[in-house]
């Protein structure tokens, strides 16, 4: 069993009065791209600033690589904060070659990857350009190169997407899946469920402050999915609501959607109605990570009116 | 906590090399120099050179001053200062005569006009009345003619014979120097004096805006990824120094210049004679730097931890006054430790840390000050930067992270306390639900 890129134990950050991290507890496996989730202001920055020892939880443990999250122990990381800029009036080159130096990377080895960075980015004519004169997906790119400038072992990405257009966040996203091919361990915070689900391997999801759902997406989906399957079908409601383990159905487009009791394999279902009815399709939808989200919400009682 | 240095140089030069690159610095370099070279030239000019006439009416009723002072005028070479007109008492007198002249004055015919009646001399008040009261140069010369005149008629009516009188006028000059024969020029200490304080201000301020400009490009959390803030601050407050000390390296080579062409006729042309230029004792330079890096750290930890709370220089603008007017705060006791560098007064201000860097240099310029207290002087500064620099990381810490609304001074005081235990104030995002 290999050693988990971060692990956090029982940790809790308070501001005041306000807590904004209550007892979290998540592992992130290595090799993987783990998505935290949730909406606005669940606490999922300060997580990350505590995991990159920006500030420090009230208790607790953090380990990075094994090691208590330290700069030391975070050589090894690179992170990209959801406050994110440049200094404008600095030369790209210079930027970059700064950013590589309080890293300690040294200036060899910084300019052989710029140059690799900045082909790949296709941002190699604006080399020698201020940051002033680049266009506001340029420089996120250039905060990118600058997140990984120094080979880190694992990212951590603050809302890596807001505010990239579409061509950009594709772009983003193939260098992470390239990364994981790498055994690279990606980390990054989101609260728009749809690139979440595109990208992760594992989530954690976390709503006022606490941990809600957390483990791996695949396992997840086929825990919440099997209890609703599509079926077309001539038989009545009554006929479907009759069939044992078959707790509720409700008609739907010329079909019904079918809630099973727990534990109950949906193939068992379909065999009974097809012994009796003609049943013309039958699916089982895997549930979004949305549905996932708000059952998860309800089943730990928290009251949250908001989708994310 | 151990600081990493090579991270900490990268800082360093960052800072240095950004500084030196811009256009500001080098047009502040270059027109700081020319601004006091032209603020000398105007002010040599104008007090050595004439600069118009005055028509200047004598009522002399006894008829015996016109003449001598006439004389006198033309003696002293002032001619091209002094134009009189003798003004006999008309049978209307003298009070119609007067307003005569006031409306000639008036009507800028005449520039004034002197009342030497026996009443007058004898109380020793004399009335001049003229377009202006403000015109001091000509009117103290005047006043000197004036005198010298009077007292010759005084000597003679005494029966002092006139060779004796022309001895007995003769006057001397001191030659002021220090105690301990140093070399000084009060308008070098002058300037390097009122440089120490313009560039304690613009390097503050410099280090004031970097802060802020970080915040406000937000590129500071990706910098702390990598370095502590303390390394961050460091690496901010000694590049932005060197800044500094560049300046002075390039105004030194300029002066150094200047000084050799001094001979060469160009500063004649300036206003300056032969030799007017002034050497500079390397001690005061030595003084200078020691003194300009002393309060130099000090205030720049005032400035850091003024600019960190804040998001943008307007915001910071209304802290900002406060070193800054610590800082201009010594034209108030300018003129006591002039008059007396060893006073009471001027020792205990050169002890006291916000003062001290000015008040101590200027001191040592100009008068031998005790070992013991430039000793101390430099003690004290080295416990306040110490001292000022840890209360400065506690906010700079807090702040750089802080964005959102102003915050307010109790607040950022909350923050130092709670900085205690690294306990920082929430990002943005979390604050909103609170």
């Amino acid at each position: 069993m290999p050693m988990n890129a971060i692990e956090i134990e029982n940790v809790t950050k308070r501001f005041g009065r306000f807590t904004a991290v209550d007892a979290l507890t998540l592992a992130v496996p290595p090799g993987t791209i783990f998505g935290l989730l949730g909406p606005n202001g669940a606490g999922k920055t300060t997580t990350i600033r505590m995991i990159m020892d920006i500030t420090a939880p009230d208790s607790g443990s953090i380990r990075v690589l094994g090691r208590p999250a330290s700069r030391e122990s975070l050589t090894r990381v690179g992170y990209l904060p959801e406050e994110r800029g440049l200094y404008r009036r600095m030369r790209v080159i210079d930027h970059l070659l700064f950013l590589a130096a309080i890293k300690e990377v040294d200036a060899d080895t910084a300019r052989r990857r710029i140059d690799r960075w900045l082909d790949a980015m296709e941002l190699r004519p604006w080399l020698g350009r201020k940051v002033d004169e680049l266009s506001k997906g340029m420089q996120q790119k250039i905060q990118f190169i600058a997140t990984i400038i120094h080979d880190p072992e694992i990212l951590i990405l603050d809302e890596p997407f807001s505010g990239l257009d579409p061509i950009n966040v594709n772009l983003i996203r193939n260098f992470l899946v390239e990364f994981r091919g790498e055994r690279k361990t990606i980390v990054f915070s989101t609260h728009v469920l749809e690139q979440a689900e595109k990208l992760c391997d594992h989530i954690c999801l976390i709503t006022r402050s606490k941990k809600v759902l957390d483990g791996d997406l695949k396992e997840l989906k086929r825990r919440f999915a099997g209890n609703v399957i599509r079926v077309s079908t001539d038989a009545s409601r009554e006929a479907i609501l009759a069939t044992p383990g078959v707790v509720a159905a409700a008609a739907s487009d010329g079909g019904f959607h079918v809630t099973l009791a727990d534990g109950v394999e949906p193939r068992a279902v379909i065999q009974r109605l097809f012994e009796r009815h003609r049943v013309d399709a039958f699916s089982q939808k895997d549930p979004e990570l949305e549905e996932i989200y708000l059952q998860a919400v309800r089943d730990a009682g928290i009251e949250e009116t908001r989708t994310i | 906590m151990a600081l990493n240095s090579r991270k900490v140089r990268a800082i360093i030069k960052r800072e240095y090399v950004e500084h030196i690159r811009r256009k500001a610095f080098w047009i502040f370099t270059i027109l700081l120099p020319i601004m006091w070279i032209g603020f000398f030239a105007v002010s040599i000019l104008t007090q050595t050179r004439v600069s118009g006439t005055r028509r200047i009416a004598v009522i002399d009723p006894t008829g015996k001053y016109f003449a001598p002072l006439r004389e006198e005028i033309a003696r002293e070479g002032d001619t091209r200062r002094f134009a009189l007109v003798a003004m006999p008492v008309p049978p209307s007198g003298i009070d119609a005569l007067r307003a005569e002249l006031r409306k000639r004055i008036a009507a800028k015919t005449l520039d004034g006009y002197l009342l030497l009646d026996a009443a007058s001399i004898e109380s020793g008040r004399v009335a001049y009345r003229a377009s202006s009261v403000s015109d001091f140069t000509y009117q103290s010369l005047l006043e000197r003619h004036l005198n010298a005149v009077l007292l010759r008629e005084r000597l003679l009516e005494r029966g002092i014979p006139p060779d004796a009188i022309a001895k007995l006028e003769k006057t001397v000059s001191i030659d002021a120097k220090r105690a301990d024969e140093k070399e000084t020029s009060l308008g070098v200490q002058f300037v390097f004096f009122v440089f120490l304080y313009a560039t304690l201000i613009q390097y503050g301020m410099y280090n004031l805006r970097g802060v802020i400009e970080e915040k406000s490009n937000r590129i500071v959390e990706i910098v702390i990824s990598s370095v502590r803030p303390t390394e961050l601050m460091l690496g901010k407050v000694i590049g932005i120094g060197l800044v500094g000390l560049t300046q002075y390296a390039i105004w030194s080579v300029l002066a150094m210049n200047l000084a050799l062409l001094s001979g060469s006729g160009i500063a004649a042309t300036v206003g300056f004679g032969h030799g007017a230029i002034p050497t500079v004792p390397m001690a005061t330079i030595a003084y200078f730097v020691l003194f300009f890096l002393l309060g130099y750290f000090f205030y720049a930890s005032i400035y850091t931890a003024i600019g960190a709370p804040f998001n943008s220089d307007q915001e910071a603008q209304q802290l900002a006054m406060i070193p800054t007017l610590m800082i201009v705060s010594i034209w108030a006791f300018w003129g006591v430790i002039l008059n007396n560098p060893n006073g009471t007064l001027a020792t205990v201000l050169s002890l006291i840390p916000p003062l001290t860097p000015m008040v101590m240099f200027f001191r040592v310029t100009l008068a031998p000050v005790p070992a013991w207290q430039v000793a101390a002087s430099i003690g004290i500064m080295l416990v306040a930067i110490v001292a000022m620099s840890w209360f400065a990381g506690k906010i700079y810490r807090v702040g750089i992270l802080m964005y959102g609304k102003k915050p307010t001074v109790p607040e950022i005081f909350r923050w130092m306390r709670h900085s205690d235990h690294r306990s920082e104030p929430a990002p943005a995002g979390a604050r909103r639900n609170v």
